[in-house]
């Protein structure tokens, strides 16, 4: 995605937030995101919808099967008309990332992804949970995985905050060091 | 009679002696003073001469005096010049060995730095690579169960209780 395409796409999303705010939650929007990965992970829709030889009509046919599918709000049946109208029914991905990225900037939401080598209890996801919202004076939302790269440990990252306490991190620190 | 022959003797003889003196007047008036005084003459001349010779000699002395005194000092400046150089020659060649030493210094610190950097990268390439998957492989196998990870995860736990709030 370049720059000008992704300042055109927040555009689209701002707008589209500020005119129905009120059809969209936590869960939309993360429906949306999801949309928008599904789009990526199956790059020949993008394909498509790029393809000029392409009648609008069907483009906008098959993403509102997809929109139904993934459960959305009828403003996104907008949006796709909008963006057909426009001609930039190409940016429908990059428009739903953006949708959610601003939903949760507004609602001073931050997503982390909670990292760890070994499986934590709920419990332990929460503290964390509380230490993050304390730390960032935002609302956290987050979702679990474990890698047994960490060795032991936990990572927290977000897409700009990283807080790190594992063992492989202490070990690459202390052969950075030495290799110094 | 006998007194009138001394008479005429001694006439005689005293004209004799007369005309012999005066033939040796006139002889030493007419050739011998001449020649006395031209002998004079030659000799004054010849006085003259020495004279100027002796004043030339002197000047000549004088000249050779003032040379040799320029030649001396030419000299001495030659020398003073010569030593001026040796002294510049000796310098410049202290000062050829001290850069060929700090050259030499420099090199064998350029070595040392060398071999040191060698090491280091050799401890940084293959070392360090080494020891680390070593440690990593050691680690992972220390925290493999749950408790091992578990005692990091409660380390964090505790950690993020007391600055959560």
């Amino acid at each position: 995605m370049n720059r000008e395409a992704s300042l055109i796409a927040k555009k689209y999303a701002q707008a589209l937030l500020n005119l129905y705010d009120d059809q969209f939650d936590l869960a939309v929007v993360q429906q949306c995101r999801a949309l928008a990965t599904h789009l990526q992970s199956h790059p020949h829709i993008g394909f498509f919808l790029r393809m000029s030889a392409l009648d609008d009509t069907v483009k906008q046919e098959a993403l509102c099967t997809l929109y139904l599918q993934f459960e959305l709000p009828p403003a996104i049946d907008l949006l796709i008309k909008v963006l057909s109208a426009h001609k930039r029914i190409y940016l429908c991905q990059d428009v739903l990332c953006a949708i959610y990225e601003d939903y949760l900037e507004r609602h001073g939401i931050l997503e982390f992804k909670i990292i760890s080598a070994h499986a934590l209890s709920q419990s332990d996801v929460q503290v964390m949970q509380q230490f993050l919202a304390h730390n960032t004076g935002q609302t956290i939302i987050y979702t679990s995985h474990i890698d047994r790269a960490l060795i032991a440990g936990v990572r927290l990252i977000s897409q700009n905050i990283l807080w790190q306490y594992s063992i492989a991190n202490q070990l690459r620190r202390v052969m950075s060091v030495v290799a110094e | 009679m006998i007194l009138n022959e001394q008479v005429i003797g001694s006439v005689f003889r005293i004209l004799n002696t007369a005309a012999i003196v005066g033939a040796l007047w006139y002889i030493f008036k007419n050739y011998v003073l001449d020649m006395i005084t031209q002998l004079m003459r030659a000799k004054q001349r010849e006085l003259a001469d020495l004279s100027d010779h002796a004043r030339l000699v002197t000047e000549r002395v004088t000249s050779l005096s003032a040379e040799i005194n320029q030649d001396q000092q030419f000299f001495d400046g030659m020398r003073d010049r010569i030593e001026q150089w040796q002294r510049v020659a000796q310098h410049q060649v202290m000062h050829r060995q001290r850069e060929q030493l700090l050259r030499e210094q420099y090199v064998r610190e350029q070595y040392v730095r060398r071999a040191d950097h060698l090491k280091s990268l050799h401890v940084t390439r293959q070392v360090v690579p080494q020891v680390a998957a070593s440690m990593y492989q050691q680690l992972s196998e220390v925290f493999a169960n749950e408790q091992s990870g578990k005692k990091i995860i409660d380390k964090v736990v505790v950690f993020m209780k007391v600055h959560r709030s």
